[in-house]
């Protein structure tokens, strides 16, 4: 055989080889994507079979279930309210949909007891049911909700009724490998039903003292209690030592936890008594998520995305609050100016905008668009509950005195920078509380932008330029200081270096010297935590309920981790903020912080500047998202698709 | 040439010692702190962490020890009392910078002010013996053993040591005095510390050789290496999960991406290399030279987001998806349907990471052919009559790509570490991202795993291709 047909073999064989290869690759191909859709199509049985069961759970126990899930309890006495409307109040609301929608990092956890931040918070709304809710409308009412009622004669002994027939969700554990067996309950599918030691175990949970994260902000609010017990299976009895205003709300915003789950390490052996607080800070089960509520946990890739789906046996789809979604998916996204792409690319179904982005692709567009080229793009905004400011340094003699701060406050152009630096995405404000609150005092008006004001009040204070160097001084303990300062700004922000330019010009003017200083946060947060600053500009989220101890006590002043950076003290307002504590009467509760509102605005230790507005863009085949007044104002419980998505 | 690489071997562990040394010195002298939360440009919520919590995340990360010595041992009962006089304003009144920063030192010492403080029991002022019996509570608190490591038995021994800890820690802490305690309870729990005291004295006095131990040794970088030595990289101060879990889940996206890449980019920039050594000086070699400059030239994220801009946002082409690793979908797909997606969501990356490496690559290649091109054994290939093609790549290419496969070598650590600015814009959850993100949030030892995981791929990566200078060209010999 000559050589050149021994190569031709040689070719032709591995042409055959190679053939059979292709033709073996597809067929594998084919066989994967089948087991794949078998796999989906016993999934869906499983969940159909799950809902099954509970339908006929109810039935065989009777009428009596059914009232209690379905009616709403108007006994007198009862703190919660009745539900004013169902979640959902659009007219239409597709089926079988996906909401998609950004978060900017990886949460610290999926576990709400432990891991800090506002996402986690945010996602353990739809996981776990709290036991009551903010009515929408106006936040100040609690409605019932994993609660049926709270009951109180004292207002220090409380006894809460917890919803009979709810289920927790299945733990996402691999059950085929048979590890996790031990985690099975009694109910429907191997779920557990929802018992009144499971609120209990919370309670727990914060009286704790090893246990740490974002419990121990939780352990602050249950200080003051000193029993909880079940009574019975569904109703807690929980006692406080103090008439608090804060203890209703703390109660209401609980949530219950599994001890089934938490109390027992991956093998199911139960941790031992002495340090099971510090086993369930680190708990296998933190980076998932286990709830009652309507969306269950699916899945977490880190740094790719988060996953949830209807919970098929959601208590509230007996009294009107069935979950529209099939998934909620969560892709993370670190660039932030890559959400509005995202979004123009359909790959989400609704996001927030940056102001700069919104500055040149929305704002010259208003009001009727087409945003982003899209006709079925639409742009909104919503309210945030919260304010900037910049934070004066009490303990610095040349702030001392109001008038220099007050004068401090009139040179820095609110409005301007507003409409000029923050593109109108805001108002000016004047004092501790969102506008969108009672306590908020709208007669009060914010201290004008006024330059020649601002030199009087500082030659009033006794800031006089004797040297004639264009900088104003003045004799403090014996020596001539120039009013000279650093301005301490988050430094990975333009607007914020830009406000800073313009603040220091304006300042100039007056005879004020200052000089900006832009880090980063983590940088910044030590500065302030150690004094190191003479004004540092900042952001306060604020809660619902008026709690004026953290951020304005003087108790707080000296403290290194406190909220009180500034060194803030004043005894009408220690007066005040430990009155709001205890009162209980809304009227009162309200001229108290109206009180408030008046003596920070008169005392500017603050310089406030404005409140938020968020820009935000969705697709039209969503129904208008209801934003709520109070944080998660993205709370995705009560969004829907109007129509099927076409991405 | 074995004992050569012998001598490299051992080099690398010094090395390495210093190396970490310096990365640890540079990231705990740095300004901030770790565990911040949130961020002035979203606004802080108020439900910051209580005193207490902050103590024991810094006791659990080592932050409460000095970084590199040790010298608590000496501190005196002159020292503790004006610790106290300053944090508490004890007869005047300090400013707020120095009462802080003296009570966070007396949360701090922890053990090592036992001693000083039980002295001050015996102080004349009673605001002083007062504050000193506040101070022991917190001071007299001990931390607890790790129990995740070692043997089964080791793991037994550390939780029963910290069930004792945990009790005993308890029973100190029902001995805080109420804020409304008389002179006689003051007087009574004095007697209880000073008995307390004398039971545990050799746990707070210090011998000459435990002295150089904790000079030494009870430092945030001795811990650090104390576990790093166990192969344990420490538990992340965001998620509180180990970080080397954390980094093994990333490694699949860096290395997908950045292998790819440098296969590309070596597959484009060899052969660009090699025409324009041909080319040498033509046209056509000073517009591939310039293009590669102006490429390289502009940096990633530009070259990236111009990319996305083009390509992803339907204006003019909505070809590519707008970044990420893969499709965001819940369905299951098949492995080739998989990687199809893959391949699609890393065009527009890859093409970004190959617009920089290839000016560098290519000008290696292209002066390496150069330098060979010229040589007696290129004319004498021409003059038996070979024909071009076969001179260019079988005698000039095989010998100029020495240096080019050397580099190779070099690029090692890239490989894992990922590219920061790439992964950042294309949002891809690989190590770049996590490192930037770490740096961001000062979180230690997260940053720390990634930059010695990396700085030791690169001491690796030279050893690898020095080495294989002598194995590629037998000229070089290191004897």
């Amino acid at each position: 055989m000559s050589r050149t047909t021994q190569n031709l073999i040689l070719a032709g064989g591995l042409g055959v080889v190679a053939l059979i290869s292709l033709f073996n690759a597809v067929q594998l191909d084919r066989l994967e994507g089948m087991t794949i859709d078998n796999g989906k199509r016993m999934k869906a049985l499983e969940s159909q079979l799950a809902q099954g069961v509970t339908v006929a759970g109810g039935a065989s126990t009777g009428g009596r279930a059914a009232a209690t899930t379905s009616a709403c309890d108007e006994t007198p006495g009862n703190l919660l309210a009745c539900p004013a409307e169902p979640r959902i109040t659009a007219a239409t609301v597709a089926p079988g949909q996906t909401l998609r929608y950004q978060n900017a990092q990886d949460p610290r956890g999926l576990n709400p007891m432990v891991a800090n931040g506002a996402d986690v918070y945010e996602f353990s709304k739809y996981t776990t049911d709290y036991l009551g809710e903010r009515r929408p409308s106006d936040p100040d009412v609690w409605e019932q909700n994993l609660a049926t009622s709270i009951t109180t004669r004292d207002n220090k002994t409380f006894v809460v009724t917890l919803r009979e027939g709810v289920y927790w969700h299945l733990p996402t554990v691999d059950w085929d490998s048979g590890d996790y067996d031990w985690l099975k309950g009694d109910g429907p599918g191997g779920r557990h039903a929802l018992v009144a030691d499971d609120l209990v175990f919370a309670l727990d949970i914060i009286k704790n003292s090893q246990t740490s994260g974002r419990v121990s902000s939780l352990k602050n609010y249950f200080e003051q209690m000193s029993s909880w017990r079940a009574v019975d299976d569904h109703t807690v009895e929980i006692v406080f030592d103090e008439v608090l205003f804060t203890n209703l709300p703390s109660i209401a915003d609980l949530w219950p936890m599994p001890r089934w789950l938490y109390m027992y390490d991956e093998q199911g052996e139960v941790f031992p008594d002495a340090t099971w607080g510090l086993k369930f800070n680190e708990h296998w089960y933190n980076q998932k998520a286990i709830g009652v509520g309507p969306y269950q946990f699916v899945a977490w890739e880190p740094g790719v995305k988060l996953e949830f789906e209807r919970n098929p046996l959601y208590w509230g789809s007996a009294i009107g609050n069935t979950p529209p979604y099939d998934r909620i998916l969560i892709p993370i996204v670190k660039d932030q100016q890559a959400w509005v792409r995202k979004l123009k690319a359909g790959e989400l179904d609704i996001t927030q905008i940056q102001p700069e982005q919104y500055a040149t692709e929305v704002k010259p567009k208003l009001p009727d668009g087409p945003f982003l080229g899209n006709e079925h793009v639409v742009a909104t905004t919503h309210d945030t509950l919260g304010y900037f400011y910049l934070g004066w340094n009490a303990d610095k003699p040349m702030f001392a005195d109001k008038k220099v701060r007050q004068a401090l406050t009139m040179a820095l152009d609110r409005p301007g920078i507003v409409d000029n630096i923050f593109h109108g995405l805001g108002t000016v404000t004047t004092g501790p509380f969102g506008q969108q609150q009672p306590c908020y005092d709208h007669a009060i008006q914010p201290w004008p932008y006024d330059l020649d004001r601002a030199r009087q009040q500082l030659e009033a204070a006794g800031w006089t330029d004797t040297d004639g160097d264009g900088i104003r001084d003045r004799v403090i303990d014996g020596e001539k200081v120039d009013f000279e300062f650093t301005m301490l700004i988050y430094g990975s922000s333009n607007e914020w270096e830009t406000l800073a330019g313009v603040y220091r010009e304006d300042l100039l003017s007056i005879g004020v010297k200052m000089t900006p200083s832009a880090v980063e946060w983590s940088t910044m947060l030590k500065k302030m935590d150690e004094r190191e600053f003479d004004v540092y500009s900042g952001a306060w989220v604020l809660g619902w309920d008026a709690d004026l101890m953290q951020i304005w006590h003087s108790q707080e002043a000296d403290k290194a981790v406190s909220s009180n950076r500034i060194g803030f003290r004043n005894a009408d307002a220690d007066r005040i903020a430990e009155a709001l504590r205890r009162e209980l009467d809304p009227d009162k509760r309200l001229s108290l912080c109206r009180e408030f509102h008046a003596l920070v605005h008169e005392e500017q230790p603050y310089t406030f500047i404005y409140q938020r507005e968020r820009p935000v863009l969705y697709w039209d085949h969503m129904n208008t998202p209801p934003f709520q007044k109070n944080y998660p104002y993205r709370d995705l419980r009560y969004f829907s698709h109007r129509e099927a998505s076409p991405f | 040439m074995l004992q050569y690489t012998v001598k490299r071997i051992l080099l690398v562990i010094p090395t390495f010692f210093m190396i970490s040394l310096l990365i640890f010195l540079v990231l705990n002298i740095a300004p901030g702190r770790p565990g911040a939360t949130g961020g002035a440009g979203q606004g802080e919520s108020q439900n910051q962490e209580q005193q207490e919590s902050y103590r024991i995340f810094k006791e659990q990360f080592n932050l409460d020890k000095p970084i590199l010595v040790n010298t608590r041992y000496t501190l005196d009962a002159d020292d503790a009392r004006e610790l106290l006089v300053t944090a508490y304003s004890i007869g005047g009144q300090a400013s707020a910078k120095d009462r802080i920063a003296a009570s966070d030192a007396l949360s701090e010492y922890g053990a090592y002010l036992v001693r000083p403080l039980v002295e001050l029991l015996d102080d004349a002022d009673p605001a002083v013996r007062r504050k000193a019996l506040d101070a022991l509570v917190v001071a007299g608190q001990q931390p607890f053993e790790n129990d995740r490591r070692g043997d089964d038995d080791a793991r037994a021994a550390a939780r029963d040591a910290n069930k004792r800890i945990a009790a005993e820690n308890q029973t100190l802490k029902e001995r805080r005095l109420s804020a409304d305690a008389d002179d006689a309870d003051i007087e009574a729990a004095a007697e209880a510390w000073k008995a307390w005291y004398l039971g545990h004295e050799d746990r707070y006095t210090y011998t000459l050789s435990e002295q150089v131990e904790i000079f030494f040794l009870d430092t945030r970088f001795a811990k650090y290496w104390g576990n790093l030595l166990h192969l344990d990289f420490g538990v992340s101060t965001v998620d509180r999960r180990p970080v080397m879990e954390t980094l093994l889940g990333k490694l699949k996206y860096s290395l997908t991406l950045s292998t790819l890449a440098i296969i590309i980019a070596y597959s484009v920039a060899v052969p660009i290399g090699i025409f324009s050594a041909v080319r040498q000086g033509t046209r056509l070699d000073a517009a591939i030279t310039v293009g590669l400059f102006v490429m390289y030239s502009l940096p990633t994220f530009f070259t990236g987001t111009v990319l996305l801009k083009l390509f992803t946002e339907g204006d003019p082409f909505a070809v590519f998806p707008t970044g990420d690793f893969q499709t965001m979908t819940s369905d299951p797909m098949t492995t080739w349907t998989l990687t199809k997606d893959i391949a699609w969501h890393l065009v527009l990356p890859i093409a970004t990471y190959t617009s920089v490496a290839l000016a560098a690559l290519s000008r290696y290649a292209r002066s390496g052919v150069i330098d060979v091109i010229r040589a007696d054994y290129i004319r004498t290939a021409r003059a038996k009559g070979l024909s071009e093609p076969v001179v260019i790549l079988k005698h000039a290419v095989r010998n100029g790509m020495i240096p080019i496969l050397t580099l190779l070598g070099g690029l090692l650590p890239s490989l894992v570490a990922g590219s920061v600015v790439i992964e950042v814009v294309f949002n891809i959850p690989g190590m770049g991202q996590y490192l930037y993100s770490s740096i961001n949030l000062r979180d230690y030892n997260a940053v720390m795993a990634v930059l010695l995981a990396s700085s030791f791929l690169a001491l690796i990566g030279i050893l690898l291709s020095d080495l294989s200078y002598a194995l590629v060209d037998p000229r070089i010999s290191f004897d």
